[in-house]
């Protein structure tokens, strides 16, 4: 009994493996944090890349094949990102890969996928290390070095003059941190402390203590997740700090519903971004219709233009990494639902920024 | 000096949280010889469980008696279920210390597809004291407190009553203690249900005060485990005593060394500890598991 149960299962087992080397398909990978703090941005774009596969395939798919994507979870590190591109590279044998959501794992990932010449191409990675990191990664949102930039200026130009920084220990937040730190001090403040804390702590009391000492005007907060941006923030007012906060919108986005009352005043910085444009509408409320609201509109819709950008790729030079490579390189003003997309000589792009500040439990845009 | 104070009742906090979990984990390491890791993620579930009822009604606090008797259910229950086939087949301690970190990631997994990954937050009042230019907040009061008790109350169990005797006994030598008519599998449901009734409780007061996430059982399990370490696995009062230790230190710790280190702070110390007294301060001579 159980050696049939058991060449059942492999049969099984073969005849769906089988289904998928069909050829009635073109793959590509994705990775995303899909379990951890930061699975909030994972989950979400994945609903995202889902629902524009979908409309990819309704209209006829890439030349008669379906787009599929198969999805790895890269935990928003290093280590998983460069697990994560190693197996749909060596055992999915995808030539593109849409992510990481975190700087930490694209960055893991790209020097797998570099020599491998497969193209990366990230809707929220977002630090100035990956403008560096190969020829074949690219990202449809822009690189924190004008994020972090746009937030210290701002800080100087309300009349701040002595800055603290609390980040956590990750790529993105220390890629933000270093520039908001040399463009304040370029600005003519003082960046009077700098703490830092690690991924899996929820205890800032002490950091923030020290902070309390030394008295800045003004707190930059760059925590990697949103689950850990509202601890900071509820942590902050309980240790008696009253300094103004700034940090990026993407954070508060994800805690308002839930902390409103408790970020009023404050800052956000975060890309230009219409939600009513002619493409980002439809998309927004086709996924409100499914999923109940949107948190990161702006990262969605950088997900959504990047599964666009790769299905058309895919359709004008078939699975050829290096001509896919070349057609984004030549991508000037095309429309997307994050607005124009022009890519840069480093495969970042272009955009202005917003600065909003919450008020009554809203974000809304001050410049 | 106000930072120095501030920094030693910050110490103090950190501390009863893990002690809150280290209690339970050294007690069940106590009688039942393996390190139960899946007892971080009980307290996760017991926090979300709370956060469910307390969003369905104002009366939040009426279910605070509630939580820890389901928690002590779902661990009688995961004892039931896992941990007693595993010890009719005669896994040894370390199958059953594999077992636990499977069941963590089961439930981690588990509260993700329920509630989701995003933050949730238990919506109380929590006033703010300042005394001195201290300041704490009532939540931290009731954690301390609450830690403080848990502490006397396991001391008392264990030495005065015939409960704990009889624990004692199979902590000692379960053989001999089934000989003189103790049935240890019964002993084992007991501490399983105490241990997880108290680190659910002590899951909805670190719910309110870090907010919730799935992976908040991990941090703390770790941590927890480090005191218990620190102060003796074999003792649980030591264990307590090691996790205010471990909070003081962690937290002293980064007033002079970058906020970075804190975690290692407390990893230098678990090491150290292990290499050069794995008994603890406390616990005694260890033996053979």
């Amino acid at each position: 009994m159980k050696k049939i149960l058991l060449s059942v299962l492999v049969i099984l087992v073969l005849l769906t493996s089988c289904s998928g080397v069909s050829n009635n398909t073109i793959k590509i990978g994705a990775m995303l944090p899909l379990t951890g703090d930061a699975s909030q941005y994972g989950t979400e774009f994945q609903r995202v890349a889902e629902i524009a596969a979908q409309e990819i395939n309704d209209a006829g798919g890439i030349n008669g094949k379906k787009l599929e994507i198969i999805y790895e979870d890269s935990k928003c590190n290093p280590k998983d990102g460069a697990t994560a591109a190693q197996k749909l590279i060596n055992v999915d044998d995808v030539k593109v890969i849409l992510g990481g959501a975190c700087s930490g794992e694209t960055l893991g990932a790209s020097p797998i996928a570099e020599q491998n010449k497969v193209i990366i191409l990230s809707p929220s990675a977002s630090s100035p290390d990956i403008t560096n990191a190969g020829d074949f990664i690219f990202r449809t949102n822009p690189s924190d070095a004008f994020a972090g930039k746009v937030a210290a200026e701002k800080a100087a130009s309300m009349g701040f003059k002595k800055a603290s920084i609390i980040h956590e220990n990750t790529d993105y937040a220390q890629g933000l941190k270093r520039v908001f730190e040399q463009v304040f001090k370029e600005s003519g403040g003082e960046v009077v402390s700098v703490e830092s804390y690690s991924s899996e702590e929820s205890d800032f009391r002490t950091q923030l203590a020290k902070i309390k000492a030394a008295n800045p005007d003004v707190v930059y907060l760059v925590p990697q997740s949103p689950i850990k941006g509202g601890l900071l923030v509820r942590q902050l007012k309980e240790a008696g700090v009253k300094s103004q906060l700034v940090m990026d919108a993407i954070m508060l986005r994800g805690i308002l519903k839930d902390l409103g009352s408790q970020l009023e005043g404050v800052i956000g910085v975060e890309p230009k971004f219409d939600e009513k444009g002619p493409i980002a509408a439809p998309m927004l409320s086709k996924y409100k219709a499914k999923y109940g609201e949107v948190t990161f509109g702006f990262y969605d819709s950088a997900t959504y233009d990047a599964v666009y950008l790769i299905a058309e790729a895919l359709q004008k030079y078939g699975e050829n990494a290096e001509k896919i490579r070349d057609y984004f390189y030549s991508i000037k003003g095309r429309p997307g639902a994050i607005g124009e997309i022009t890519f840069d000589k480093n495969g970042d792009l272009l955009m202005k920024f917003s600065v909003e500040e919450v008020k009554n439990g809203q974000l809304v845009v001050l410049e | 000096m106000s930072l120095l104070l501030q920094l030693l009742l910050n110490g103090l906090i950190a501390g009863s949280i893990y002690s809150l979990v280290s209690s339970g984990f050294s007690l069940i390491y106590q009688v039942n010889k393996f390190m139960n890791f899946a007892h971080g993620s009980v307290l996760a579930l017991s926090a979300y469980l709370f956060y469910s009822l307390s969003s369905m009604t104002e009366f939040a606090l009426f279910f605070l008696p509630i939580i820890p008797i389901i928690s002590g259910f779902i661990g009688l229950g995961l004892n039931r279920s896992i941990y007693r086939s595993l010890r009719k087949g005669k896994s040894t301690s370390g199958v059953l210390l594999i077992a636990s970190i499977a069941l963590m990631i089961l439930l981690n997994a588990l509260i993700q597809s329920i509630w989701g990954a995003a933050v949730r937050i238990i919506q109380v009042k929590n006033p703010i004291f300042e005394i001195l230019s201290l300041r704490i907040t009532l939540v931290q009061i009731c954690i301390i407190v609450f830690s403080i008790s848990i502490f006397f109350i396991l001391y008392f169990l264990m030495k005065k009553t015939k409960l704990g005797k009889a624990m004692r006994a199979v902590s000692d030598n379960k053989e001999v203690a089934q000989t003189i008519g103790i049935n240890s599998e019964k002993i084992y449901d007991y501490i399983f249900f105490i241990c997880s009734a108290i680190v659910g409780a002590g899951g909805v007061l670190i719910g309110i005060e870090q907010n919730l996430s799935p992976q908040m059982g991990i941090a703390l399990v770790i941590k927890g485990f480090t005191g218990a370490v620190i102060g003796g696995l074999s003792s649980i009062q030591g264990a307590i005593a090691g996790s205010f230790i471990l909070g003081i230190l962690e937290n002293l710790g980064i007033l002079w060394l970058p906020s970075g280190y804190k975690d290692a702070i407390s990893f230098i110390i678990l090491f150290l500890f292990l290499l050069i007294k794995p008994s603890g301060l406390f616990g005694k001579k260890m033996r053979e598991a």
